[in-house]
C-alpha cells in the first residue's frame, strides 16, 4: 500500500511577513507530492483560503479551510471547522478578536476560543519545550469536534526526545498525536525569501537578524514517504493525519449566498416585485409609451433574471439608487448588468437601450455562469452618506466593505528586499526611481547606467528575491467601494475586521474571492464628475430655468461633437487628459458610440496591443475593414474589426484561442495581479498556439495577447465605457452651451479631474465667461453665478478659492454679512475672524470693495491684534484702534501681484506670471506657446512655461509628457527617455521650465520634442522680490496642476 | 556637530578678546573694542581672525561694526566676506541690505517682504509706532539696536577650563623614582581637579621637560573615564618604564606636567560605576585589567571575544579590541540549549572517514586523525542552513553530537543535501 499523508499545518503568505508561498503554490505542491489532503491555516486569518480552495479544485486535491488561532494566553491551535455552523463560529471568533484590536491585529483569549470550539477540529501546536502545554486541559474539555496534538519536527538536534514527550502527553490526555510539516513555504528554496520577510517584519537587516531567522529550511511540504522516514517509530502519527482530515467535512462550497430579504412588500415574491417595479418605472421613462424593442428586451431580461434567481441582487441595487435619488445624490451604474434595459428602466443607468446599440449582451449570459456585475458611482462628496445608509439598513453584522489585497509591486518589493539585504539608501533610491522612470524591471544595462554593478552579489540576490516577492500580499486594505450585504449574519460567513477609516468595517475577502464563492457585492464608488454634473443641473435649473436630468439632456448635438473634435475639452469627463486631447482630433467623434470607443481606446490595453492606429486607419477609410475570421465578425463588428474592449479580448480568447470561459476568466485575473511571470508566460503560449492553430496570423495573436496584458488591472470593458460616455457627453454639453455653469460647478467640486482652478478659470474666460474676483462683500463660500447685464451670467469666485481660509470662517463671513462690511475691523468683529483668516483674505485681494488692495489691505490687517476678537471688548468698544500716521508703502510691481494671487488663490485674474518675465525669457532665447503652435513640422523652437502636468504613462516606456503653460497658451512637450534621464532633477523639480527642441505636427496635434531643458524657476523668485534677493525666506510658489 | 565646531572656534578666539558670545545662526560675537590696539589696528586684527578661521578649514565671513546688530547684518548681507563699516554711520551703510539681516523671525520677514518693506532702508522709513503696532516691540528694537540707538547686552561665554597639573623641580632630577613620585603627586592633583569639576578623561598626556629645553611626551588611553589617582599613577609609571626615560647621560628634567585631554562630563558614567562597585566590582576589575594590559602591550594587542548571533559554530563569536569590547558579564547565550557553543572549536572542520550511516542517521564509527573511534551514542540531527546572504553555497549542514566509547564527545556534520552517496563527514569541534 502506498503511504498516505495529509498536511494540516501549512500557512501561506496571508500570514503576512511569515508565510513565504502563495496559497495556490502550497496547494499545487501538495497535489504534486501526492498528499491526500491539505489544510491551510494562516495566523488568525482565513484571507487566503478561497484562493487555496480554487487552486485545490483545479489540482483535484481535497482542501480543508482553517486558521491558526493564536490566543493571547494559550498555545497556537490549528482550527478546522467540521461543518457550516462551526465555520460560522470560527468567523465570529476571528471577528470578535479583530473588531477589538487595531487594524491588522487580532486579540482573543483561550476562554473565548473554547467558547467557539463546538464542531471544530483542533490541533494544538506545542511550544518548543513541551514539558507543559498550558491550556491543553481546557481545550480538551471545550466540546470541540476533536482535539489532537500536532507533532512538528524542529531539526534542532532534540526531535527524538521531544517526540517521545509529545507522545506521552497525548497518551495522558488520550488525544491523537498528528504529524505535521508545519510548513511556511511550499519548497525549501523559498528560505531566502522567508528570511527577507523575517527581516522586514523585525525591521532588521539580514546581517543583524541572527537568531531571529530560522536555523534551517525544513519548514516545507513533504511527501508521505518522506514523512514516514522522518517519523520512524512514530508512523501512527503520520497515518493519523489522514483520519483527522477525513473527518473534517466542511467545504467552502457550502457558503451559499443568501440575499437580504427586506425590500419586498407582503404578498410579492422578489421576482414579482422586481417585475412590477420595472414595468412601472419603464412607463415613467417612456411617457409616450414603451417602444416595442425595449418592451421585448425587458421581457427577455426579466425571464433570464428569474432563471438565474438574480432578482434580489437587482432589488438590492435599486434600493441603494432609490435612496440616493431621494437624498438628491446623483448616481449611475455601470458594468455588464448595469447596461440592461431593466437597469435603465429602474433608473440605475442613463444608457438608453433604445437609442444606443451596444455590441455585447447587455446582460449576463446564462452560459458563462458569471455573476452580474454592477458598480454604482455616486457623487464623490456624498458617497459616505450612501455607505452609512447601507450600514444602517442592514446592520454591521450583515454588511461590510470588501477587502483589497495590497500586493507588493516592483517598487515596494525592491525597496523592502534591498533594505533587508542592507543595500545602501542611495542604491535603493536609484533603483526605486528607475522603476518609476522606465516602467519596468531594471536590466543589466540599466543597472550599469545607474552606476551599479549587476554582478555585485548582494544586488543580484536582492533583485532575484524582489522578483519573487512581487505579487505577495502585503496587507488587506478596504476596497474603495465594494460592499457586501447578506441575509444571514455576515460575520458567520467571513471574519470582519476594522478598516483604517473610522466607522468602517471590512471583511477578509476581496472581490475575486467573493466571485469564486458566488457571493455578490456592489461597488459603491465615488466619482467627482457626478458631483459636478449634479451642481451643473442645479445651476441650470436655477439660472436658466431648464430642469434637466442626465437622461434628458438633448442627445447627439452636433455642436457638442464639433467642440470635442477641436480638442476643446478642458474639464470634460475622461477626455480632458493630455492623451485624450491629442486623440480627439484624430478620432473625430460624431456620435455616442464614438464616445464609448474614445473612453476605452486611450488606455494601456489597446495601446500595448497596437490596436489604436489600425482602428483609426479603418475609421478614416485608409484601410479596408476586414475581419480576421467569420467567427470574430460578430465580436468585432462595432469596432471595424479591431478589438478595443476588454470583453472583445476575452471573447477572442474563447472564440479564437479555444479557452473555456472559466480559463478566460483565470487569464484576466492573472493579469490583474502582478503574479509571477511564469503564469503569464504559460498563458501566452497557450493563447498564441490556440490562435495560430485556428489559422490566425502569429502577429495578430501576439498583438491580441499584448492587449490583454495591457488591460492589466485597469481593464476597460464596453459596459463601463458606455456609462462613462454618458458623463462625457453630459459634461461636454454643459461646456459647449453653458460654459459659466460648467466652470462654476467644476470649481465647486474641486478637488477632482485633471486641471487646477487656474486652468478652469482661464478656459472659461477664453469661452467668453466674465469671471469676477473674490470679494468679502460679494462672494459666497462656493463660486456663484450672478446676473451680468443682459447676457450670460458672470461667474463670481467663491471664498472656497481662498487658500488657508477655513470653511467655518468662510461660512461665518457669509452668514453675518447682511448689507455688507464697511471696513476690516467690523468684518473681524462681526464674523469673528482671527488674524490668519484676515491675512488670507488680504492676500487674495478680497477687500477691493473697501478700496483696499494688495499691500494696503495686508498693512491694515497687520495692525489688528492676533487671535479672535473678544465679544466683551467689542461691545465695550475697547478694541477700537487709535488713529495713526499714514505710512508710505512701496508700490507693488504688477508681476508680484500676480504671483501673490497664485499663492493666495491658486489663480490670478490680473495676468499670467510669465507675461512679467517675458523680456528675460526673450533674452534667454525662449518664445511663446503661440509661436510653437504656429511653427512648422521640424522647426526648432524654444518655449518656457509653468509645468501643469507631468506624466509618465506605463504604456509609454519611459517617455515623459509635460504640459507647459504661458500667457499665450499651452505647449505639449514630449521627453524621450534618454533626455529624461539626463534631466531628471530639472524636470521633476522645476516650477517654471524652459524647453528647447523640435516641433512635431501630426493632424492638429502639435508637440515640442525636448532636446534640452532648463530650470527657470528662479525667474519667478526674482519677480516676487524684484529689489533684493532674500537669502532665507521661502518663496510663495504657485501651486500648479498635479505632478 | 556645528555647536561643537563653534565652541572650538570660540576657544581659539580667546587670544583676541575675553568677551565672546554665541550669536544666532552659527556665529560668534567678538567684542574687540579693547584689543584693537593690541593687534595693531582693525585690519590687522581682522586678518589674524581670518587666518585662524582658515587654519581650521572654516569658510567664514567677518564684519566689524559699531553694534553687534550691524556686525551680524554685515556677515549676512555685505557683498564682501570681510567688511568694516565706517564708525558712527548708523543705518545708512545698511539701507540696501535685506530685512532678514536684522535677526527678525522668519515669519515677520516674510510679511515685511509682502508689504514691500524688504530692505532695512525701507523699514527705516516707516513711523516706529506703526511698525510696533504691527510687528511688536521686538522688530523696532532690532532696528534701533543695529543703529546703535538701543543697547544690546550680550551673554559672554565663561573662560574655558583646562585640567593640567605641573610640578617644577628645584634642581635637575635624574632618578626615575623621583619622577615617579612627582607623577604620583600630579595624578592626585589632576584627579582632584577632575573630580571637583565632575569631569573624567580617557586620554592623558605626561610631559617631561628636559633641561636642554626638549620635551618628552607620553600618551595614555584608558578604558575607564574615571580612575582613582593611585591607579592612574600606576599606569603612567608603566608607561615611563616602557619608555625608559633618563637613560641618556647628563640629561635631567626640570619639570613634569600632566594634562587630561578630551574631558567628558562624568554624570552618565557615574551611576554605572557605583553599581559596579557594589556588585563585587567585577566590571571595575575587568576594566582595570584591560587598562593594565593595554598600557603594557599596546591597545591593539588586547582583544576580547564578542558573541555573534549565528547558527554556525565557527561564527558564534569574534574578537574585537578590548577597549570597545563587551563587559564581561555578557554571557554567551543562545535561544536553544542545543545551540550552545562547543568546548573547543577546531581551526577548520576536518574531514573524516566514516562508516556508511543508516539512512538519515549518524555513522557507527569514524577514523579521525588516524584513530578509529567507535561511536556509541548520538544526538541529532540538527540542521543548519548556510548563510546564503554571505554568498555562500546553497545547502547546509546536518550536525550530530556523538560520543565514543571512551566518553569523548565530538561535533560531527555532513553536508546537506548529501553531495554524493558516501557523503563526507567532518569533525568540527570537541563538545563538553
Amino acid at each position: 500500500m502506498r503511504p498516505s499523508y495529509a498536511e494540516l499545518a501549512a500557512a501561506s503568505n496571508y500570514s503576512f511577513l511569515r508565510g513565504a508561498s502563495h496559497p495556490a503554490e502550497m496547494v499545487a505542491r501538495a497535489a504534486e507530492l501526492g498528499l491526500a489532503a491539505i489544510g491551510l491555516a494562516d495566523c488568525n486569518s482565513v484571507a487566503g483560503v478561497v484562493r487555496a480552495h480554487v487552486a485545490a479544485r483545479e489540482a483535484g486535491i481535497s482542501f480543508l479551510p482553517g486558521a491558526r488561532l493564536q490566543p493571547r494566553d494559550g498555545p497556537d491551535v490549528l482550527c478546522y471547522p467540521g461543518d457550516r455552523a462551526a465555520w460560522g463560529r470560527l468567523c465570529r471568533l476571528l471577528t470578535l478578536g479583530k473588531r477589538r484590536a487595531a487594524k491588522g491585529e487580532c486579540d482573543f483569549s483561550l476562554t473565548e476560543l473554547c467558547a467557539h470550539a463546538a464542531g471544530q477540529f483542533l490541533l494544538v501546536v506545542p511550544p518548543r519545550n513541551p514539558n507543559d502545554i498550558p491550556g491543553l486541559s481546557r481545550l480538551t474539555n471545550a466540546g470541540a469536534g476533536q482535539v489532537g496534538l500536532a507533532a512538528p519536527l524542529c531539526f534542532d538536534g532534540r526531535d527524538a526526545g521531544r517526540l517521545k514527550r509529545l507522545e506521552a502527553i497525548a497518551g495522558q490526555w488520550s488525544i491523537p498525536l498528528v504529524a505535521v510539516a508545519d510548513a511556511w513555504m511550499h519548497v525549501p528554496d523559498r528560505k531566502p525569501l522567508a528570511d527577507v520577510l523575517t527581516c522586514v517584519r523585525e525591521g532588521v537587516t539580514i546581517d543583524t537578524a541572527g537568531f531571529r531567522l530560522e536555523a534551517n529550511a525544513e519548514r516545507h511540504l513533504r511527501s508521505a514517504q518522506e514523512m514516514l522516514g522522518l517519523y520512524e517509530g512514530c508512523g501512527h502519527a503520520v497515518a493519523r493525519s489522514l483520519e483527522f482530515a477525513e473527518d473534517v467535512r466542511f467545504s467552502l462550497d457550502e457558503l451559499r449566498y443568501e440575499y437580504p430579504e427586506e425590500q419586498v412588500p407582503e404578498g410579492y415574491s422578489r421576482q414579482e416585485w422586481l417585475e412590477r417595479l420595472t414595468w412601472e418605472s419603464a412607463a415613467e421613462r417612456y411617457p409616450e409609451g414603451i417602444p416595442t424593442r425595449v418592451r421585448e428586451m425587458v421581457s427577455r431580461e426579466l425571464k433570464l433574471i428569474a432563471e438565474l434567481d438574480y432578482a434580489p441582487y437587482f432589488l438590492t441595487i435599486y434600493d441603494l439608487v432609490r435612496h440616493a435619488r431621494k437624498e438628491g445624490i446623483l448616481c449611475q451604474g455601470r458594468g455588464s448588468a448595469a447596461n440592461s434595459a431593466v437597469c435603465f428602466c429602474l433608473g440605475i443607468t442613463a444608457v438608453d437601450p433604445e437609442k444606443i446599440d451596444l455590441l455585447f449582451e447587455r446582460f449576463i449570459s446564462s452560459d458563462r455562469g458569471e455573476p452580474p456585475d454592477i458598480d454604482v458611482d455616486f457623487e464623490h462628496e456624498r458617497r459616505e452618506e450612501v455607505i452609512q445608509y447601507v450600514y444602517r439598513r442592514y446592520g454591521r453584522e450583515r454588511a461590510g466593505m470588501t477587502a483589497t489585497v495590497i500586493h507588493y509591486r516592483p517598487r515596494s518589493a525592491l525597496r523592502e528586499t534591498g533594505k533587508a539585504l542592507g543595500l545602501p539608501h542611495s542604491t535603493l533610491d536609484a533603483l526605486a526611481g528607475r522603476i518609476w522612470g522606465a516602467g519596468g524591471w531594471p536590466d543589466e544595462a540599466r543597472l550599469r547606467a545607474l552606476g551599479l554593478d549587476p554582478e555585485h552579489p548582494r544586488l543580484k540576490a536582492a533583485l532575484a528575491l524582489a522578483a519573487e516577492l512581487v505579487g505577495f500580499p502585503r496587507h488587506l486594505s478596504q476596497h474603495p467601494g465594494g460592499m457586501i450585504m447578506t441575509s444571514g449574519r455576515l460575520d458567520e460567513a467571513v471574519p470582519i475586521a476594522n478598516a483604517a477609516m473610522a466607522d468602517r468595517t471590512m471583511i477578509e475577502w476581496d472581490k475575486n474571492d467573493l466571485d469564486d464563492l458566488g457571493m455578490l457585492k456592489v461597488d459603491v464608488l465615488a466619482l467627482g464628475m457626478l458631483t459636478c454634473l449634479r451642481k451643473c443641473l442645479d445651476l441650470l435649473a436655477r439660472h436658466h430655468g431648464r430642469p434637466l436630468t442626465l437622461a434628458s439632456i438633448p442627445a447627439e448635438d452636433p455642436e457638442v461633437y464639433d467642440m470635442l473634435c477641436r480638442a476643446d475639452a478642458v474639464g470634460v469627463f475622461q477626455v480632458e487628459s493630455r492623451a485624450q486631447m491629442n486623440f480627439l482630433p484624430r478620432m473625430r467623434p460624431r456620435c455616442f458610440y464614438d464616445l464609448v470607443i474614445e473612453v476605452a481606446i486611450v488606455r494601456p490595453g489597446p495601446i500595448q496591443g497596437d490596436m489604436v492606429h489600425p482602428y483609426l486607419r479603418r475609421r478614416h477609410g485608409k484601410e479596408p475593414v476586414e475581419f480576421p475570421s467569420d467567427e470574430l465578425r460578430r465580436v468585432l463588428a462595432n469596432t471595424l474589426g479591431v478589438p478595443l474592449f476588454q470583453e472583445q479580448a476575452m471573447r477572442i480568447a474563447v472564440v479564437a484561442a479555444g479557452f473555456s470561459p472559466a480559463q478566460a476568466d483565470a487569464l484576466r485575473r492573472s493579469m490583474a495581479t502582478f503574479r509571477n511571470t511564469g503564469t503569464v508566460k504559460a498563458f501566452r503560449e497557450r493563447f498564441v498556439a490556440g490562435m495560430t492553430g485556428r489559422g490566425y496570423s502569429l502577429e495578430f495573436a501576439e498583438r491580441c495577447f499584448s492587449q490583454i496584458e495591457g488591460f492589466g488591472e485597469y481593464g476597460f470593458p464596453e459596459s463601463h465605457a458606455a456609462s462613462f460616455a454618458i458623463l462625457v457627453y453630459a459634461s461636454a454639453w454643459f461646456k459647449r452651451h453653458y460654459p459659466e455653469v460648467f466652470a462654476c460647478a467644476l470649481l465647486n467640486s474641486q478637488p477632482m479631474g485633471f486641471y487646477a482652478p487656474a486652468q478652469i478659470v482661464r478656459d472659461a474666460r477664453e469661452h467668453g465667461v466674465n469671471v469676477l474676483s473674490v470679494d468679502v462683500n460679494s462672494s459666497d463660500v462656493d463660486c456663484t453665478l450672478t446676473p451680468d447685464g443682459g447676457g450670460r451670467p458672470a461667474l463670481r469666485l467663491g471664498l472656497r478659492q481662498v487658500r488657508g481660509l477655513g470653511a467655518a470662517a468662510a461660512g461665518r463671513l457669509v452668514a453675518e454679512r447682511e448689507s455688507g462690511y464697511a471696513d476690516i475691523p467690523s468684518l473681524r468683529r462681526r464674523a469673528v475672524l482671527d488674524k490668519g483668516a484676515l491675512r488670507c483674505l488680504a492676500r487674495a485681494d478680497a477687500f477691493s470693495s473697501m478700496e483696499l488692495t494688495g499691500r494696503r489691505a495686508l498693512w491694515e490687517v497687520e495692525r489688528l491684534p492676533v487671535g479672535r476678537p473678544l465679544p466683551l471688548f467689542s461691545v465695550a468698544g475697547l478694541d477700537e484702534l487709535p488713529d495713526e500716521e499714514s505710512a508710505q508703502l512701496p508700490v507693488e510691481p504688477p508681476g508680484e501681484r500676480v504671483l501673490r494671487d497664485y499663492g493666495a488663490l491658486g489663480l490670478s485674474l490680473k495676468g499670467h506670471p510669465l507675461a512679467f518675465v517675458r523680456a528675460q525669457l526673450g533674452e534667454l532665447g525662449y518664445g511663446t506657446a503661440a509661436m510653437v503652435t504656429e511653427a512648422g513640422h521640424g522647426d526648432l523652437c524654444a518655449a518656457a512655461g509653468l509645468v501643469l502636468v507631468r506624466q509618465a504613462p506605463q504604456s509609454a516606456e519611459g517617455v515623459v509628457f509635460l504640459t507647459l503653460e504661458d500667457e499665450t497658451g499651452v505647449v505639449n512637450v514630449v521627453v524621450w527617455r534618454d533626455v529624461f534621464e539626463r534631466n531628471r532633477d530639472t524636470l521633476m523639480s522645476s516650477i517654471l521650465l524652459g524647453v528647447r527642441g523640435e516641433v512635431q505636427r501630426e493632424n492638429d496635434v502639435i508637440h515640442l520634442v525636448s532636446r534640452r531643458m532648463e530650470d527657470l524657476s528662479d525667474l519667478l523668485g526674482a519677480l516676487a522680490s524684484s529689489q533684493v534677493a532674500a537669502p532665507h525666506t521661502a518663496r510663495l510658489s504657485p501651486r500648479l496642476g498635479r505632478a | 556637530m556645528l555647536a561643537e565646531r563653534l565652541a572650538r572656534l570660540a576657544h581659539a578666539c580667546w587670544r583676541f578678546t575675553p568677551r565672546i558670545a554665541l550669536a544666532p545662526g552659527d556665529s560668534l560675537f567678538l567684542d574687540v573694542s579693547g584689543s584693537i590696539g593690541l593687534f595693531g589696528g582693525e585690519r590687522r586684527l581682522l586678518r589674524k581672525v581670518l587666518a585662524e578661521l582658515e587654519e581650521r578649514g572654516e569658510a567664514g565671513r567677518i564684519c566689524l561694526a559699531d553694534t553687534p546688530g550691524a556686525a551680524w547684518a554685515g556677515t549676512r548681507a555685505a557683498s564682501e566676506p570681510v567688511t568694516i563699516l565706517a564708525p558712527d554711520s548708523g543705518l545708512e551703510s545698511m539701507s540696501a541690505w535685506p530685512v532678514e539681516a536684522l535677526r527678525l523671525d522668519a515669519e515677520d520677514c516674510g510679511l515685511l517682504r509682502e508689504l514691500g518693506l524688504d530692505t532695512i532702508g525701507a523699514l527705516g522709513g516707516i513711523p516706529p509706532e506703526s511698525l510696533q503696532a504691527r510687528f511688536g516691540a521686538g522688530t523696532a528694537l532690532r532696528l534701533k539696536q543695529a543703529a546703535g540707538q538701543a543697547p544690546e547686552p550680550l551673554d559672554y561665554l565663561p573662560p574655558p577650563r583646562t585640567f593640567k597639573a605641573r610640578m617644577e623641580f628645584e634642581s635637575l632630577v635624574v632618578l626615575r623614582q623621583a619622577i615617579a613620585a612627582a607623577v604620583a603627586e600630579l595624578a592626585v592633583r589632576l584627579c582632584d581637579q577632575l573630580a571637583a569639576a565632575g569631569m573624567g578623561s580617557r586620554r592623558f598626556e605626561l610631559r617631561l621637560h628636559r633641561s636642554d629645553g626638549k620635551c618628552v611626551a607620553y600618551g595614555l588611553r584608558t578604558a575607564r573615564l574615571i580612575q582613582p589617582a593611585p591607579q592612574l599613577a600606576e599606569l603612567l609609571d608603566e608607561k615611563l618604564q616602557a619608555g625608559a626615560p633618563g637613560r641618556e647621560r647628563g640629561v635631567g628634567y626640570d619639570a613634569v606636567s600632566l594634562v587630561a585631554r578630551d574631558t567628558e562630563d562624568v554624570m552618565a558614567e557615574q551611576a554605572d560605576w557605583l553599581s559596579g562597585a557594589s556588585a563585587g566590582n567585577l566590571k571595575g576589575d575587568f576594566a582595570r585589567l584591560v587598562d593594565r594590559l593595554c598600557s603594557r602591550l599596546g591597545a591593539d594587542a588586547v582583544r576580547v571575544p564578542t558573541p555573534e548571533d549565528s547558527y554556525l559554530p565557527e561564527r558564534r563569536w569574534r574578537f574585537v579590541s578590548a577597549l570597545d569590547g563587551p563587559p564581561p558579564e555578557h554571557r554567551f547565550e543562545a535561544p536553544h540549549e542545543a545551540m550552545r557553543a562547543p568546548l573547543l572549536l577546531l581551526e577548520q572542520a576536518e574531514p573524516v572517514e566514516a562508516a556508511a550511516a543508516a539512512a538519515g542517521g549518524p555513522p557507527a564509527w569514524i577514523r579521525w586523525r588516524r584513530k578509529r573511534l567507535s561511536l556509541r551514542r548520538a544526538q541529532g540531527p540538527r540542521r543548519v542552513l548556510a548563510e546564503w546572504w554571505r554568498g555562500e553555497e546553497r545547502g547546509g549542514r546536518e550536525y550530530w553530537l556523538v560520543e565514543d566509547e571512551q566518553g569523548r564527545s565530538l561535533c560531527l556534520f555532513r553536508r546537506q543535501p548529501p553531495a554524493d552517496e558516501a557523503s563526507r563527514w567532518y569533525v568540527q569541534a570537541l563538545a563538553a
